[in-house]
């Protein structure tokens, strides 16, 4: 039943992707679609009885988390350069 | 029962950080979300994931607010009034403190004595560190690689190029200052 609220975490994620307009947004809905893949690796691995590979993987992910999260503020602040705001539709100025 | 009540903290966190109007607001409902989490793993007992969880909202949150102040989206959007948005600030955040500590004080009287012991395969660190040592040794040279590939790579998009000052200009509207650049 806990392993709900892991997808209820990652839903909100996902919703707060697609309804956010500026790019930290954005960030804020991949930070918790990211923390409900964690809780999901976590719980799965106790309820199958590999515990540990469960704790390995959401470790990895949360650090992976953290590298997304370096990347999408590194391109926010070249938008912020180019553009002076933060908006997502102003990303494709970046293909010029 | 207790992982209820964080769980339910969670998803409230997560529900504000998703629909808040304010990025203000939702930076703090995203640091609330990864509070809960975190002390989620704390009563499954992955205490590392626990405390790392904790280490790495706190330090997403602050960066946010960062970010949201250089970018100048924080605070913005909200449409309350200053006034009553501090009063709503004071008394939710003195109700969230008095909620944190009853459950504290409500949760630890009832821990089993079973979840205070180490597991001897769980999350204990020396069977981590053994197991993703022996076992996991690529994926931890791959993350590693990749945290360092992201660094580099985040630095090089970020830089100022020659010339990006007209690029800057040409975007501006007319009688918009010009950005200061340290």
């Amino acid at each position: 039943m806990i392993m709900a609220v892991a997808g209820v975490i990652g839903a909100m994620g996902l919703v707060c992707i697609i309804s956010r307009r500026t790019f930290l947004g954005l960030l804020i809905g991949g930070q918790l679609l990211i923390m409900g893949a964690t809780m999901i690796f976590v719980l799965a691995g106790i309820s199958s009885g590999a515990r540990p590979e469960g704790h390995i993987f959401g470790l990895f992910i949360t650090f992976g988390g953290i590298a997304q999260l370096v990347g999408g503020y590194a391109l926010a602040i070249r938008q912020f350069y180019l553009r002076g705001q933060g908006k997502v539709d102003g990303l494709r100025i970046l293909k010029q | 029962m207790i992982h209820w009540a964080f769980a339910f903290v969670t998803v409230a966190g997560g529900l504000v950080a998703t629909f808040a109007g304010g990025l203000r607001l939702g930076v703090l409902s995203l640091w609330v979300a990864g509070l809960g989490i975190g002390a989620i793993y704390l009563t499954l007992g992955a205490e590392l994931l626990a405390v790392i969880q904790w280490i790495v909202s706190t330090m997403v949150s602050i960066s946010f607010v960062f970010f949201s102040v250089m970018f100048g989206e924080y605070g913005a959007g909200s449409g309350n009034s200053e006034s009553r948005r501090t009063g709503l600030i004071f008394w939710a955040s003195l109700g969230l403190g008095l909620a944190f500590a009853a459950v504290i004080w409500l949760g630890a009287g009832t821990l089993p004595e079973n979840m205070l012991v180490i597991p001897r395969d769980g999350n204990d660190l020396g069977s981590l560190g053994k197991k993703i040592s022996e076992e996991h040794f690529l994926s931890l040279e791959v993350l590693a690689l990749t945290l360092f590939t992201v660094l580099v790579g985040g630095g090089v998009i970020a830089r100022p190029q020659t010339g990006q000052d007209d690029v800057v200009d040409k975007s501006r509207k007319p009688g918009e200052q010009k950005r200061g650049r340290a």
